[in-house]
């Protein structure tokens, strides 16, 4: 049985936080800073999805599933950058009224650019592992993608656009290690070209964590918008766990 | 039991957390975790099933 180590996932120390309503903040009225519980619940989240890549990666079989997880993987790539300016375009039409919307923007403005082009290169390394590139692009998302996809663009339509954290926390809550692609590679007998996307996160996103990590704990959240946030993040896990069953099943 | 302590007690004996692994002050923030947050997080842990211990290194590797 694995459990969540919060390791370097320790709190930071919470900014003061105040209420959408301007109403007393949870911290000045004795209970625990919204944003720093909302995170604690995303690393029981990060800790499944960590329990789930034990069953995945130590598969008898993992170079008959790998392939496929690459496409899932392209699939999930390819829609996120799409899917954060939709988030960041709602965030915007929001922002001058809307304090968790405007550092929502704020947030996705930059991630938005660091995170452009990483299809391309996801597709490269495809290419790189022997697929064929038009095959690839014209491979529509999967029902789980969709599912795990199609989710966010509901909660940022018709909830609030900062949802999208409780995505990317758990995504982003687990980067690759240098060490586990090297196993992969070895077990899969791909190229290394075929992990050059997912060693650049391996670097990156620990980063990109610490930041993500920074702005939720600090976010002006309501308890309905926190709860919207868990209720993301448990469902993106849900997600994952739904995709890694079905390379399993293949 | 104080809620607090049932909460945590529930998540761990479904195998979604050990509490030793978290400071006084992060356990007092899972706490603020609601019954029906525990029961998704509960149902997917079962949903698991008895996964073996592996190597911590080992990551899901899904990016954004």
């Amino acid at each position: 049985m694995r459990c969540p180590s919060p390791g370097d996932l320790k709190l930071d120390h919470a900014p003061e936080l105040t209420t959408i309503s301007g109403s007393p903040s949870h911290a000045a009225m004795g209970s625990p800073p919204l944003g720093s519980a909302l995170w604690m619940k995303i690393v029981l989240a990060q800790g499944l999805l960590n329990t789930a890549a034990q069953q995945f990666w130590t598969h008898p079989d993992l170079p008959s599933v790998f392939s496929p997880f690459l496409l899932e993987l392209y699939s999930m790539v390819s829609c996120s950058v799409p899917l954060m300016r939709s988030a960041y375009d709602r965030a915007e039409e929001l922002a001058a009224a809307d304090p968790l919307a405007a550092v929502t923007a704020t947030y996705l403005e930059r991630h938005i650019e660091e995170e452009s082009h990483h299809d391309e290169w996801l597709l490269d390394d495809l290419v790189a592992s022997g697929m064929d590139r038009a095959t690839v692009l014209q491979r529509v998302p999967s029902a789980a993608v969709a599912r795990l996809v199609g989710a966010q663009y509901c909660w940022i339509r018709h909830a609030h656009p900062a949802a999208l954290f409780g995505y990317l926390a758990v995504i982003e809550g687990n980067p690759p290690l240098a060490e586990h692609l090297n196993e992969i590679q070895m077990q899969t007998g791909y190229p290394p070209e075929t992990f050059r996307c997912l060693r650049l996160h391996a670097a990156d996103d620990i980063e990109h964590l610490n930041e993500l990590r920074s702005t939720i704990v600090g976010l002006p959240l309501s308890d309905t918008y926190a709860a919207l946030i868990a209720t993301s993040a448990f469902a993106t896990l849900q997600g994952l766990i739904s995709i890694f069953d079905d390379l399993m099943a293949k | 039991m104080s809620d607090t302590q049932s909460k945590l007690q529930r998540l761990e004996d479904a195998g979604v957390l050990e509490q030793r692994q978290f400071t006084a002050e992060e356990l007092t923030l899972v706490a603020t975790i609601t019954d029906d947050e525990i029961d998704v997080l509960v149902r997917l842990r079962q949903k698991l099933g008895a996964t073996a211990d592996g190597k911590n290194h080992i990551r899901p590797n899904f990016v954004v």
